[in-house]
């Protein structure tokens, strides 16, 4: 079967023609591996580019990325099963006090277009809840974002119970949103910050050590 | 001020709207010195009717929670000790001191039935979403049925009653359509919809338009005229009805779709009123050229973001300049002193008012 296809609907946002095309390709023995590398990344990775070159807005990467999990959901088990250990889970949340969640979203479904496996707790997310999800094992980074100047403590605080509840040797704090830079990320002590979703796809890559070709899943 | 000096004022303010050859800028310099002409509450020191300090976190609050006249006593403004009228209107350089009800109450959104949350340790209090779809459009209350709306005109009225014509009583903070639809559907779903059910949520948008102007027109019932017209939140006078209106989320979609499915709610907004302002961010300007193709908005006020924008006042100059030589133009934000000088020599007087919140000298 035509991985380029599924790669397109990805692209157009067609979450029925994507569904259907899975389901097709499973039935054919198509792997699901081929599937992922092949068609959704390369999908997603041609949305991030749309999108960075002010062709796409977020509704158009909402749409592709729901074509994307269309497909994920009937390949993601059986990846399990063929492909070994999974490199784990990437957490995301706008921190407390802060509502702001449109740059966050893009964040979230740009990291699961590069095959992360991404838990999003939502907005207004104390650091307790961030700690709790961070607790469970396949965690491996921790993404928090805001837009707000008064919610940038929250980030430090939240950095700082994960470094109470001792979880920081296992895991990676990225931080971003636009008041967020470089010295604030050095200041309390992030492992990372980025500037828009493509670079946050690309730092939590680096921060993880995934291969830049082969995706994340 | 004498009555001589109030009607230079609106002159001056008239002049601004009609972009006279020869007048303005209009400048506030007043939020320099802290003397912000609409201060909304500062802290987070919320007194409730029952005599006790808003301190639920995270738990929707009630109208009947609410005594304006608390809040207004507990408010920071500055104008209030010299508020007995007898001098006329209070002004402030060349504008006029104008207060409006309490910002932090997402007015608009509780009308139309979301949930009132406070967030008491960033001191925000925000509306929750609360529709399914926007199919369920027809739902959603009439604006007449909600204590929320009787609230906000009870608000007006302490206002006035508060500023015995010292201060004037401007439009509170309303969001427009684009944002209401993100508000009661959520981001996501109203993005999703653009795609699955463009015709319901043009129809949510609709329903919003109505809301917001019954809002607008209930509020502006509540307030005398000042010499046939009214103030609005900038401290400008109007020789008739103002209204403002803001589209923040359209930050996110195209300008193709900000026009389809938005612009025509916010200009039915403004074709209810004389006078009208489109609220714009300086990080998301993309969708301009639709706010400058018609008669509405009849102004444009654009905040200058900082941090998220790459963006200064230099390269906004050009656009600037486009605007102005339709409409008038609001500017208002963090800005050096260069950047004001720049924007004052660069850009035409006539319809243009500068507002700096806070000026850096590097
Ligand atoms: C973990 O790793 C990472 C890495 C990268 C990350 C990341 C995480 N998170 C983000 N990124 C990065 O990647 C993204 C995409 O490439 C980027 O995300 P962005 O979010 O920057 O970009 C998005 C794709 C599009 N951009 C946006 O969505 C933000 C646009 C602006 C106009 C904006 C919007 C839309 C809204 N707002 Co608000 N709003 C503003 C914004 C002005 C601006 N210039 O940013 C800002 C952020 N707002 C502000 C304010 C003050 C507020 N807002 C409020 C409300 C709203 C709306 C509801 C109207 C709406 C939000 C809708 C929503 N569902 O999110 C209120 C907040 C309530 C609360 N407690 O949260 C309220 C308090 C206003 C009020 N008086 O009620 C200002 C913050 C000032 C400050 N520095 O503190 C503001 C800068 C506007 C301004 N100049 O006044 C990068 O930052």
């Amino acid at each position: 079967m035509d991985l380029d296809a599924l790669s397109q609907m990805v692209v157009a946002g067609d979450h029925i023609g994507a569904e259907q095309w899975t389901v097709d390709a499973l039935a054919e023995s198509v792997e699901p591996r081929a599937i992922i590398d092949g068609a959704l990344i390369p999908g997603m990775d041609e949305v991030g580019r749309r999108f960075k070159g002010g062709v796409y807005h977020l509704p158009e990467v909402l749409i592709a990325a729901r074509a994307m999990k269309s497909s994920l959901k009937l390949v993601r088990p059986l990846l399990a099963e063929a492909d070994g250990p999974r490199i784990g889970r990437v957490v995301i949340g706008t921190v407390q006090g802060d509502l702001h969640d449109i740059g966050k979203n893009l964040v979230s479904m740009m990291l699961e277009g590069a095959g992360f496996e991404v838990l999003d707790l939502g907005v207004d997310v104390s650091p307790e809840a961030f700690v709790e999800a961070a607790e469970n094992e396949e965690t491996r980074l921790v993404c928090l974002s805001t837009l707000l100047t008064t919610t940038m403590p929250k980030i430090a605080e939240t950095v700082a119970a994960l470094d109470a509840a001792e979880l920081r040797s296992g895991l990676k704090v990225m931080v971003g949103g636009a008041p967020v830079d470089q010295a604030f990320t050095d200041q309390i002590s992030a492992d990372g910050y980025a500037t828009d979703a493509p670079a946050a796809v690309e730092l939590a890559k680096t921060l993880l050590g995934v291969g830049g070709e082969q995706g994340a899943a | 001020m004498t009555q001589a000096d109030l009607k230079a004022t609106l002159k001056k303010h008239e002049a601004f709207w009609a972009r006279e050859p020869g007048t303005g800028p209009l400048l506030n310099m007043a939020s320099l010195e802290g003397r912000s002409l609409y201060a909304p509450l500062q802290g987070v020191s919320i007194p409730l009717a029952d005599g006790t300090i808003l301190s639920t976190q995270g738990e929707a609050i009630t109208p009947d929670m609410i005594n304006p006249r608390l809040i207004l006593d507990a408010e920071e403004f500055p104008a209030r000790e010299k508020s007995n009228g007898a001098d006329g209107p209070l002004t402030v350089d060349d504008l006029l001191v104008t207060r409006a009800p309490f910002g932090k109450i997402p007015w608009v959104e509780a009308i139309l039935g979301c949930p009132v949350v406070p967030r008491l340790d960033t001191g925000s209090i925000y509306s929750a979403p609360f529709l399914g779809g926007p199919e369920l459009h027809d739902t959603i209350q009439s604006p007449d049925q909600s204590p929320w709306l009787d609230l906000l005109k009870e608000y007006t009225r302490a206002l006035v009653e508060d500023s015995g014509g010292s201060y004037q009583v401007g439009q509170c903070l309303q969001r427009g359509p684009t944002d209401l639809t993100s508000a009661v559907l959520g981001h996501t779903k109203m993005c999703l919809a653009l795609y699955d059910s463009p015709n319901e949520l043009k129809a949510l948008a609709e329903r919003c338009t109505e809301t917001f102007i019954t809002v607008a027109k209930a509020q502006q019932s509540q307030v005398p005229e000042l010499e046939g017209g009214f103030s609005n939140p900038f401290g400008v006078w109007s020789p008739g009805s103002v209204v403002r209106t803001q589209c923040d989320v359209a930050s996110s979609i195209s300008a193709a779709q900000y026009e389809e499915f938005f612009f025509l709610y916010d200009t039915e907004i403004c074709k209810n009123f004389d006078y009208s302002v489109v609220h714009l961010h300086s990080g998301y300007l993309h969708h301009m050229d639709v706010f400058l193709k018609e008669r509405y908005p009849t102004a444009v006020q654009v905040s200058l973001d900082t941090g998220s924008t790459p963006y200064t006042v230099h390269d906004l100059i050009p656009v600037f300049a486009r605007v102005l030589e339709s409409k008038p133009l609001f500017v208002q934000g963090d800005m050096k002193r260069e950047e004001l000088d720049e924007l004052l020599s660069e850009l035409p007087s006539s319809g243009l008012y500068v507002s700096p919140r806070q000026m850096f000298d590097d």
